[in-house]
């Protein structure tokens, strides 16, 4: 039943909405990983344009889904304690890259993954410890990843975010929840890098991730943290 | 019947692991119809396009970017197909900077990504051209399109020097197709099973070994129909099932199987 309600959708062009993936695309749907809230979590922003899509090497931690660029990614299911975390290509035994990491008991922490490619990877370690909010406004937390643009800044929901630096992430921010118009600038001279829109929902947690290079291509995608 | 045929297989829902029998024609933007978008080079252009086997081709036609595959592919699934092709581009440089304002404008579905015989004649390297396809293959995912990548067709003749690059680029390609778990259109199979004679292509215009002729064109375009439908062209009876799913004549189609 569920492929005839796929097949069905895919032909409406609703793939995201479905979860059904809908091949290469998808935006802000996929299947990511749903870890219990005591878990420790960690997920990794693949934020280089020329870089393949990366997994975890770690035999004993768990990505559900390779982290693509231009895509949400969610938390994977780690265990506590200090240990190196071992990127390679999706699909393959091919490590480009060994960040260390300490995680803790309830711990949800942000890998950043940046550099024009795979032969120039920098990667950033990130603890998320959201503020508490309540139904009328979300959280929020930009990562920025564009190569070319220095520091760039944020404009989501009436906030100004930033300046935020090439491989920093800004502090949490609070915005009101409902549809929310973005737009990532260039901190200094404030070109505009990308405008999005999305949907905000009361008491969550969201990623703004600008990443790509500067005159060549720009993305940013904004998803909920899962 | 062939419209009804092509709905069903259009209706196939794609997912993140592509197997050869799987369409990969889907309406990911919900516009209401299934648009395809051809990027590449000369090969894609159809360069070459109205000169038939036998011939002796001084200098293959320049065409004027109406014809090739694009636009055989078009005709047979009846789809809109934007032939998206430069001659003589290069894609470690002018492509890739190309191609992402010419994806971003674009309202196509699906991405036929075929370039880099131009970098074998500059000998630029696998690596290089491999983080210039994953480019592509990142820029067309964050756009939430469908890529296809295709390989690529072995030179012959006076351009068999460049047939090591072209095989190594093709290698390069099958690899990142596995990383990315992204479907692939062999051409370099389908010259491999189709050619008389792989060193002296008949497929090509001829004594050059570089732009397919008319034959030529019809065996990528009826090797990436099938694919795009779901049809394994090399398998036995893959011809076949092919001409039943298009209604077309026996024997129009030309591609052959894999050896036995």
């Amino acid at each position: 039943m569920k492929k005839i309600v796929c097949i069905l959708i895919s032909a409406l062009g609703l793939t995201s909405l479905a979860g059904c993936g809908g091949g290469g695309g998808g935006g802000g749907g996929g299947s990511g990983s749903r870890i219990g809230k005591n878990t420790p979590g960690l997920r990794v922003i693949q934020a280089s344009i020329d870089t393949a899509p990366l997994q975890f090497a770690n035999a004993d931690m768990e990505l559900s889904t390779p982290s693509v660029f231009g895509k949400p990614v969610y938390y994977g299911r780690v265990t506590e304690g200090p240990f190196n975390v071992g990127l390679q290509r999706a699909n393959t035994a091919e490590r480009v890259l060994t960040v260390p990491v300490t995680v803790e008991e309830k711990d949800r922490k942000t890998i950043l993954v940046y550099g024009l490619s795979e032969n120039d990877l920098f990667a950033q370690v990130f603890d998320d410890d959201p503020p508490e909010v309540d139904g009328s406004e979300a959280a929020l937390r930009v990562y920025n990843g564009v190569v070319g643009a220095g520091a760039v800044m944020v404009s989501v929901g009436g906030q100004f975010v930033g300046p935020i630096g090439y491989g920093d992430a800004s502090e949490f921010v609070t915005i009101p929840s409902g549809p929310v118009d973005y737009r990532v600038s260039d901190a200094g001279s404030d070109a505009t890098l990308f405008r999005g829109s999305a949907e905000v929902v009361g008491g969550k947690i969201y990623t703004i991730a600008p990443q790509g290079e500067r005159f060549s291509f720009i993305t940013s995608p904004f998803f909920e943290n899962q | 019947m062939k419209t009804i045929k092509l709905f069903v297989a259009i209706l196939v829902c794609t997912n993140f692991a592509f197997a050869d029998d799987e369409a990969l024609l889907s309406d990911l933007n919900g516009d209401g119809e299934v648009r395809i978008l051809f990027f590449g080079d000369s090969i894609t252009y159809g360069v070459g396009d109205g000169t038939v086997p036998g011939q002796f081709i001084e200098e293959p036609p320049k065409t004027n970017g109406g014809d090739g595959y694009p636009r055989r592919v078009e005709e047979y699934l009846g789809i809109f197909a934007d032939n998206e092709g430069v001659p003589g581009e290069f894609l470690t440089e002018g492509g890739i900077n190309r191609f992402p304002e010419v994806v971003t404008n674009s309202i196509a579905d699906v991405v036929g990504f075929m370039e880099g015989t131009n970098d074998a004649v500059h000998r630029v390297s696998g690596g290089s051209f491999e983080l210039a396809v994953q480019r592509g293959i990142n820029i067309t995912g964050a756009l939430s399109k469908q890529i296809v990548l295709f390989t690529l067709p072995p030179p012959c003749c006076d351009k068999a020097d460049l047939s090591l690059f072209t095989g190594d680029y093709t290698s390069h390609i099958k690899e990142l197709a596995v990383v990315n778990e992204l479907p692939v259109i062999d051409i370099e199979r389908a010259w491999e099973t189709t050619c008389n004679d792989i060193h002296a292509c008949n497929l090509y215009n001829l004594p050059e070994g570089l732009h397919p002729n008319t034959k030529g064109y019809d065996v990528m375009a009826q090797t990436i129909t099938a694919r795009l439908l779901g049809i394994d062209i090399f398998a036995d009876g893959g011809a076949e099932d092919l001409e039943g799913a298009l209604d077309l004549e026996p024997g129009t189609v030309i591609v052959k199987p894999d050896l036995q």
